[in-house]
């Protein structure tokens, strides 16, 4: 900057502005990588903070992830969100040039390599199709790249690993121990991964979580999606260490049972948000180990919990979690006031439980009830009575609603916007003519076409945006 | 310097009338329209602007020299002109409650004095100020820019940096230059190197 004024050129800005109002027009930029990387380039001063500021990055298919998180650490010391996908194309980043490995040459050998080192010989069909659709060109984040990032961003509070089927519990004990105002941990793997995991990750899963539990006491969001290998152990060992979760997200995690629940409950009691995905297999699993009626009784007992401890919870979501029944759902109804609840799929919940949570969660905004066989129109009726401010509500794959119920909740809910109601085969135009005609703010209403009379679709063609559809 | 200094002839563009000049400085903060207390800012080409005083808390810089006891006469605000001042005269006023710096004023809530000012969130209207606030160019740009530095008012601040992200958004690195009136101090070949790195894989 100085040798710029020396040369008494114009120099409209720089001189005038000081460093932080700079940093803020660089934080406003932090959406386009490409925008920050021009500012870099101007010059001296504007290269150095905008290397100092730099908050996040994301880091895609590498030729090599972990020279690069190295690079990226050196570079940015303040970083505080680091996002990894593994499975962003080569193609978004052209021309990768490391210091000695020159990028075009020897492509396939060095994919072929990263094969080999990951065990073709037992799984070899299953790697091949993997790295067809994957990339050929890469060796994905390892756990040295992950220590080497961990002990160069210690304010990191975002990180989310998507794909990186190369980190181990070591990789993520590391993070725990060095990032400890992490708050934000995101971890997915591709199912078909599963496999591979396996050769990875033997039974070292928990050492993760329970390094996590016991060092990052300031995390707020966890996400395991695809984990199968975490069990009770490590959950318990979140619930006991990160006092202040407030997102939980839990998806195919196939072991975990109610224990985790339990400790998740009584630990974590300012959950706001909790998501329990696909984990009926769970069921399966359990029900190889007790009788079918226990494993049932398990599945309420941990949203029992929950619902007792977790007097913050707004956003409950149990797709598909088969053994859970009215019991949990009127235990969370006397404890939480819930927003968003979504229990489609689960086989055990009938009128009792919906009737108990309408009474219970008068705010509530969004209810997915689809897929419930036993959920009928007096259900409706009390979300109809009960919640006034709900806007979307999805019904579809419910054999017992009829137009009666629908006409209730259409009633009640007048701020409702969005209705999803495919196969339910006791809905009619007359129900479909209702919802559209006394519900002023509706805007999507999904129905089998031949539901929708000349008369509705006329009346609707003006506030329906979304009318569907050829089943 | 820019096309603000314009001086008093701008004076027709004005929002807000400027008030009435020759009060003794020894006076109390004058009492605007509703009773509310007003305060007067004074631009570096004399021209003076009456502000509501809690609109003009907004600004950190106002809000010390208020609590400094320097809001009874003009407040004389030297670095920026009549029409620059005119604008944030304007933006405060439509600002209040903004919660982007009304936050701010709860924490040093003293005696009730902001009790009115419950945070609201901005309105498409506000949105729709702000958006024309900042459609000016490049040289009036820079001037709020820098009134918004030495005001260090939040709102203002977030504002006119967004306009100025908004404006670089997707230069090349020559365009930025351009914008901003840079001068290039790399040699070439630190350029040249600098571009190599920056051609990476994380996006």
């Amino acid at each position: 900057m100085a040798a710029a004024m020396r040369r008494g050129r114009r120099d409209l800005i720089n001189g005038m502005l000081p460093d932080e109002l700079l940093i803020d027009i660089f934080g406003h930029l932090e959406c386009s990588k490409s925008s920050r990387d021009a500012c870099a380039l101007v010059c001296h001063r504007w290269h150095s903070l905008e290397r100092a500021s730099r908050r996040s990055v994301r880091m895609g298919a590498s030729g090599n992830a972990d020279q690069l998180a190295r690079l990226l650490v050196d570079r940015f010391p303040s970083l505080c969100s680091i996002f990894v996908d593994e499975r962003l194309p080569a193609a978004l980043c052209p021309q990768i040039r490391f210091p000695g490995s020159p990028a075009s040459s020897g492509r396939k050998p060095r994919a072929r390599k990263a094969l080999a080192k990951s065990g073709t010989d037992v799984h070899g069909t299953v790697l091949s199709s993997e790295s067809e659709e994957m990339d050929s060109d890469r060796s994905s984040l390892s756990d040295a790249g992950l220590t080497v990032v961990s002990r160069g961003c210690q304010k990191l509070e975002k990180l989310s690993l998507i794909w990186c089927s190369s980190i181990t519990s070591l990789g993520l004990q590391s993070v725990a121990a060095n990032c400890s105002i992490l708050r934000s941990l995101d971890l997915q793997v591709y199912y078909l991964l599963y496999v591979l995991l396996e050769e990875f990750c033997i039974s070292a899963t928990d050492d993760a979580l329970e390094a996590i539990g016991s060092f990052s006491s300031s995390l707020e969001l966890l996400a395991l999606y695809s984990f199968q290998k975490f069990t009770d152990k490590g959950l318990t060992a979140i619930g006991e260490g990160c006092k202040r979760l407030k997102n939980l997200m839990l998806s195919d995690c196939y072991f975990l049972t109610d224990k985790s629940l339990l400790a998740i409950a009584s630990g974590c009691t300012e959950l706001t948000h909790l998501e329990i995905n696909g984990c009926h297999n769970i069921a399966v699993a359990e029900e190889v180990r007790s009788s079918m009626e226990t494993s049932f009784q398990i599945g309420d007992k941990g949203i029992i919990s929950v619902g007792e401890h977790c007097k913050r919870l707004v956003d409950l979501s149990l797709r598909f979690c088969d053994r859970v029944g009215d019991d949990a759902l009127v235990a969370i109804s006397r404890g939480c006031s819930l927003q968003s609840l979504n229990v489609s799929g689960c086989h055990k919940i009938t009128d009792v439980g919906l009737t108990a949570v309408a009474r219970g969660c008068p705010e509530l905004v969004f209810l997915d009830v689809s897929v419930l066989q036993n959920l009928s129109d007096m259900a409706l009726e009390e979300v109809g009575q009960s919640c006034p401010l709900l806007k979307d509500i999805v019904l579809s794959h419910c054999p017992q609603v009829t137009d009666t119920g629908l006409a209730h909740l259409a009633n009640g809910c007048a701020q409702l916007q969005s209705c999803q109601m495919v196969y339910c085969p006791h809905i009619t135009s007359a129900g479909v003519a209702t919802v559209v005609s006394v519900c002023t703010s509706i805007k999507k209403v999904l129905i089998e076409k031949w539901k929708v009379s000349q008369r509705t679709r006329r009346k609707g063609a003006s506030v329906l945006s979304f009318l569907c559809v050829d089943l | 310097m820019s096309s603000g200094d314009s001086g008093p002839s701008s004076s027709k563009q004005l929002v807000q009338q400027p008030a009435a000049a020759g009060r003794s400085p020894n006076q109390p903060p004058l009492l605007g329209a509703g009773g509310r207390k007003v305060i007067v800012l004074k631009s570096g080409d004399e021209e003076e602007f009456e502000v509501d005083l809690l609109d003009a808390m907004q600004s950190r810089t106002l809000r010390r020299a208020i609590e400094d006891g320097c809001g009874d006469g003009p407040m004389p605000l030297p670095n920026l002109t009549g029409p620059v001042l005119a604008k944030v005269v304007e933006l405060f006023r439509r600002h209040r409650g903004d919660p982007r710096w009304a936050d701010e004023l709860q924490e040093t809530e003293k005696e009730g004095m902001f009790k009115d000012y419950a945070p609201q969130k901005p309105t498409a209207e506000v949105k729709g100020f702000d958006r024309e606030f900042v459609s000016v160019d490049r040289d009036a740009l820079f001037d709020l820019l820098r009134a918004a530095n030495f005001l260090e008012a939040p709102g203002l601040l977030d504002v006119t940096c967004d306009a100025a992200a908004d404006a670089v958004m997707n230069m090349t690195v020559e365009e930025v230059r351009e914008y901003f009136g840079l001068v290039n101090d790399y040699t070439p070949e630190e350029e040249a190197a600098l571009r190599k790195q920056h051609e990476w894989a994380f996006q």
